[in-house]
């Protein structure tokens, strides 16, 4: 085989693929008979060298070569009225969760692959009695860094005992659905949910900004860096760590217990009748619509102040009680630099 | 050797050549094939690859009289990565080496 035979065959080869990657390819094969020409080479060497278009063309994934959008992607669809429990382990993938119209759960996904090389994702479901469990993970992988993108969306019965979602990068959004306790983990990934009815709602991220809108049931959240939005919660009980990351909530929930290092947090909560806040740096503003309400203030701070209406507190150098009105609703407000701001 | 480690090998092998310098294909593919038996054809599909990741850019060198040379360039991310690479690559060495010693 000489040259011309050669670049012939392997211009064959890659007919399938994109035409702009196979020009490319050609022009460097070109180029690489050119210079080891020139350097003396025999063309019989130089073909022994680069090895034979068939064996290139093996260590090429072809079927996906020859798809234009170079990407891959596959569908499962998993039927049943029996599931109760539903488990995910998303890893990196961009997880969307729904209602489906038939009762019946659905598991969809694509994994998008970039062209030469082999798939590095995979996801996987199984059921065992009434509980579904689906995985996402690296395949194909020595060094696990930049895997192909996924993005899993599932369709689940309207009611459930028991949905936990987890995903390290991926984002997480759950619009809809009733559950009886709901927990959501993310690392770095967005967490949204929209519309959920749940008895017990638990929400940990660490980096994960996390928005929850139109949502029921008791509520625990905590967060290191990630912000914290929660808007129109109806539900009695709400509990929020976090670390550096700021707290806005507005809804109707009772007892309330905020705890933050320098994060500052923004509570509009009308219905409040116990809220215990501890802060290191952050400050904490409270609208309980003060008028026309009683309270009892329990205060400690180092050097943070206290506001309640247009009263101003000095920094109490024991713990200080402060009762306004008929002191129905009990606050219990503690920091070393934070401020308290109650109107 | 498993197929599928040997290519991840083969490829923080050329990112390393090319965080050393910018080089042509020809030369490359010389190079590695000093220190390893691999077909020089998978390097340029290889190459290729990395491309798409953006990993390095490209530019053409005209030479006096011969054919002109595709240089490689690493990128920042480039660079990133082959670190990234590297240190993996140094980690499982080492498990492996005290397993076997």
């Amino acid at each position: 085989m000489n040259q011309k035979e050669y670049l012939r065959a392997l211009e064959e080869a890659l007919s399938g693929i994109d035409p702009k990657d196979k020009e490319e390819l050609m022009a460097d094969f070109k180029e690489h008979f050119d210079i080891g020409l020139s350097e003396g080479q025999t063309e019989e060497a130089i073909i022994a060298h680069l090895g034979s278009v068939k064996d290139l063309v093996e260590s090429l994934d072809l079927k996906r070569l020859e798809s234009p959008q170079a990407y891959e992607s596959k569908t499962d669809r998993i039927y049943s009225e029996d599931v109760e429990k539903v488990i995910i382990d998303g890893l990196h993938a961009d997880v969307t969760i729904n209602v489906s119209d038939d009762n019946q759960a659905h598991v969809d996904y694509e994994i998008s692959k970039k062209l030469l090389g082999k798939l590095s994702a995979e996801v996987t479901s199984r059921q065992e009695g009434k509980t579904l469990y689906v995985t996402v993970s690296s395949i194909n992988k020595i060094f696990k860094s930049s895997l192909d993108p996924v993005d899993l969306h599932l369709e689940l019965p309207n009611s459930l005992k028991e949905l936990n979602c987890k995903t390290a990068s991926g984002d997480i959004k759950i619009d809809e659905l009733n559950f009886q306790t709901l927990e959501v983990h993310s690392i770095s990934g967005d967490i949204g949910l929209d519309d959920i009815d749940a008895d017990l709602i638990l929400i940990n991220g660490v980096s994960s900004d996390v928005v929850c809108s139109k949502i029921s049931g008791q509520l625990q959240l905590r967060s290191v860096s990630g912000d914290i939005e929660v808007d129109a919660h109806t539900g009695k009980v709400l509990s929020i760590e976090s670390v550096s990351g700021d707290i806005d909530y507005e809804g109707s929930a009772t007892d309330i217990r905020i705890n933050t290092t320098s994060g500052d947090a923004c509570l509009e909560a009308r219905s409040i009748k116990n809220l215990s806040a501890n802060t290191i740096s952050g400050d904490v503003h409270v609208d309980l619509s003060l008028a026309h309400k009683g309270l009892t203030v329990s205060f400690i701070s180092n050097s943070g102040e206290l506001s309640i209406g247009d009263e101003d507190y000095d920094t109490p150098r024991h713990n200080q009680s402060i009762i306004v009105g008929d002191g129905s609703i009990k606050l219990n407000l503690k920091s070393i630099s934070g401020d308290f701001e109650i109107e | 050797m498993n197929a599928q480690f040997k290519k991840g090998v083969l490829e923080l092998c050329v990112l390393a050549q090319l965080a050393k310098g910018d080089k042509y294909g020809y030369e490359l593919t010389e190079t590695i094939s000093e220190e390893m038996s691999v077909a020089s054809g998978t390097l340029y599909l290889l190459l290729r690859r990395l491309k798409d990741e953006n990993y390095f850019e490209t530019y053409l060198v005209e030479t006096a009289g011969g054919p002109a040379r595709k240089y490689y360039k690493l990128t920042e991310k480039g660079m990133s990565y082959t670190q990234e690479l590297k240190s993996g690559w140094l980690e499982f060495v080492g498990q492996v080496d005290r397993l076997i010693q």
